[in-house]
């Protein structure tokens, strides 16, 4: 028992920094129906710039308020002058540029700070050797526990934003009937832009928890969480951003359970095994996912 | 006013073959200027980074199916010659095949899920293969030397060649071996594109559905593009091991990082053209090795200097910013790009017949088409 909940609680954790990365999956995937490939090297530079005016004497909360504003603006940019242009011509086009900014972002990092390897990044939560809460004989650390809280925040606010603002509507609309949406008044450009800036500001506090959770930053920290969070969108189904939170959550216990108790045949090397058996095992049984909704084509 | 040229026609003929003796001088200058081992090094490099381009471009620029995961296909390709080699004394020549035989196997397994999924779950499938290949190779260290990987791996020119031995042989062959590869591997997308099946592959590639409906078997062309291209990428990684004399799971190229690498290269020479491939790995391999000694270039500026001290990783931004530069001005590359400059220049019109054929008479259509 004791050692289920360990699993469970570091697994929550894990999968909460998942589900962070999957929302911004889904609210950009919801509006337009792109896969953004770049999502997670823009919550990695996000955090670079975090990490980079913690150093600078700003305070690690407001640092990642600031790079999460400057993440929000710039991704409306990518939209409205990257991703927009081109999007008429091919899917292809689209996934191409989304791979040009994975590239790019990955290598800017580097470039403008002149880092080659892991620079130390502070706690956002009390991380001594001593905080934790014992449930069952298991440690519940407080950091793992303020991510989740992290996260339940944020999905709150998302819910209120999608649910009881006029802004939220809007987006929903654009999200059912891209096509129909303009025609009662809804500027869907605008929707677009704003879902990429806010899947770019989730994906920062999302950066800055693994960051936190890590204790350093590095150009190739995302690309593991990344991979997970496509699995956890491809669980909870890539329209539903209820599905993107439990896809993450559930991925990250199930994978550290696996993980934990078959430390031979799985480990904490073949973790990502179970995220591809989960994107497989999905798409070949329910391609729509636990909570997305099915789309018939006519062709 | 482009000139008009009837294809076939002294002229048409005369600039094919301008064409091809440009690529010949360049192919074959081993055998005619003194190369030093490590120019022939470059040399192999790009063969290698063309082939796996080559491969890429038989699966997305011609099929339509997107794959984030070669760099799997390219590391099993680098892993099987590594572990023949090293532990049951294969001479590294006949690891070729049985490394093109295995990744055809996993392409094939890889693209029978795909079936069911289209653009954007296969790429999803593609990236979880690229993502979990570096994993496997660690967790299975009894086999694979695990992080530590497999070392020691070279190939001396076979004596029938008459190459000299040492440094300068090896490396000469290790060309030769690379170039041959290439050459078989463009030949083969040559002529599989120019056949009935390349015609079922672009007709999957624009509307899988009506492909069907038009006979096309479109399970069957998907999957064995697959494989095929999964062979040519894993061919490529053999030459790299070689080239390399190792095999690591730390070594960037088997990461989805090298998967985007083939990417870019195909993308930016031209995807769905020929030639494409292969100009994108000139173009990206000498534009990399120029922006890594640029930092020690004197002719710059001093302030310029310093700032691109420790900054090694330009090239990779620079392609970046084409990258998606190409996909506002040029989709189809920089192929793509010069085929419809030189549109406006030369025009080939299909030449018309003098025999008298039966049946009733026809004009040739005088539709230009694109030069070769």
């Amino acid at each position: 028992m004791e050692r289920f909940l360990q699993y469970l609680f570091d697994g929550l954790s894990q999968g909460s920094v998942y589900a962070f990365l999957a929302l911004g999956l889904v609210i950009i995937y919801r509006g337009s129906g792109h896969l953004n490939f770049a999502q997670g090297e823009m919550a990695m530079i996000s955090t670079f710039l975090a990490w980079w005016l913690a150093d600078g004497g700003v305070g690690l909360w407001p640092a990642v308020a600031i790079s999460a504003t400057v993440a929000f603006v710039l991704a409306m940019g990518v939209e409205r002058y990257i991703i927009r242009p081109i999007a008429h011509r091919s899917p292809f086009a689209v996934v191409v540029a989304a791979i040009g900014l994975f590239l790019g972002l990955n290598a800017l990092a580097p470039f403008i700070w002149k880092v080659t390897i892991p620079e130390a990044f502070g706690s956002l939560f009390p991380d001594a050797a001593d905080d934790f809460v014992r449930i069952g004989g298991a440690e519940w650390r407080l950091e793992n526990i303020g991510v989740l809280a992290v996260l339940a925040v944020t999905s709150f606010l998302l819910y209120l934003l999608f649910q009881r603002t006029r802004f939220g509507l809007a987006m929903r609309a654009v999200a059912t009937n891209r096509e129909s949406a303009p025609l009662v008044g809804i500027r869907a450009g605008q929707v677009l832009a704003v879902s990429w800036g806010l899947a770019a500001a989730v994906g920062a506090v999302g950066g800055a928890l693994v960051g936190s959770l890590r204790g350093n930053v590095d150009s190739s920290m995302m690309f593991t969480i990344f991979f997970a969070a496509t699995a956890a969108a491809t669980l909870g189904g890539y329209d539903s951003l209820l599905g993107a939170v439990f896809g993450g959550l559930v991925l990250g216990v199930f994978e550290n359970m696996v993980a934990g108790y078959l430390p031979d045949l799985v480990g904490q090397e073949l973790k990502g095994v179970v995220s591809l058996l989960v994107i497989l095992g999905v798409l070949l049984v329910k391609p729509s996912g636990l909570f997305g909704s099915q789309r018939v084509e006519r062709v | 006013m482009p000139v008009r040229l009837a294809h076939g026609s002294a002229p048409h003929v005369a600039l094919r073959a301008l064409g091809v003796l440009v690529v010949a001088y360049f192919a074959l200058s081993p055998l005619f200027r003194d190369l030093t081992p490590s120019e022939l090094g470059e040399l192999t490099d790009i063969a290698v980074l063309a082939l796996a381009a080559v491969a890429l471009n038989l699966l997305i620029g011609f099929t339509g199916q997107i794959s984030i995961g070669h760099s799997a296909f390219f590391g099993i390709g680098a892993y099987t010659l590594a572990i023949l080699v090293s532990d049951h004394a294969w001479s590294p020549g006949w690891t070729y095949p049985a490394a093109a035989l295995i990744c055809f196997v996993v392409g094939v397994l890889v693209g029978v899920p795909a079936l069911r999924l289209t653009g954007l779950y296969l790429a999803l499938v593609t990236l979880a293969l690229a993502q979990i290949f570096p994993a496997l190779v660690r967790k299975f260290d009894d086999l694979t030397g695990g992080s530590a990987g497999i070392g020691g791996l070279s190939y001396d020119a076979p004596a029938w060649t008459g190459l000299e031995p040492g440094r300068r042989g090896r490396s000469e062959w290790l060309y030769w071996l690379a170039l041959g590869t290439l050459g078989l591997g463009y030949l083969l997308v040559r002529n599989l594109v120019k056949s009935r099946v390349g015609r079922a592959m672009v007709a999957v590639r624009e509307n899988p559905t009506a492909a069907s409906v038009m006979g096309v078997h479109v399970a069957a062309v998907k999957t064995i593009v697959f494989g095929l291209s999964a062979a040519l990428a894993g061919i490529a990684g053999c030459t790299f091991a070689l080239r390399q004399t190792q095999a690591t799971p730390d070594n960037v190229n088997f990461t989805i990082l090298g998967s985007i690498l083939f990417l870019v290269i195909m993308v930016v020479g031209g995807a769905g053209s020929l030639t494409g491939p292969v100009i994108g790995a000139i173009v990206y391999y000498r534009v990399d090795q120029l922006s890594r000694e640029l930092p020690d270039k004197t002719w710059l500026p001093d302030p310029v200097h310093d700032f691109l001290r420790g900054r090694p990783n330009l090239a990779t931004l620079v392609f970046a910013v084409l990258l998606i530069l190409l996909m506002f001005v040029a989709p189809f590359g920089l192929v793509g790009a010069a085929k419809r400059i030189g549109r406006r220049l030369v025009v080939v019109v299909p030449s018309i017949p003098t025999s008298k054929a039966p049946g009733p008479e026809v004009e040739p259509a005088p539709t230009p088409t694109p030069t070769g």
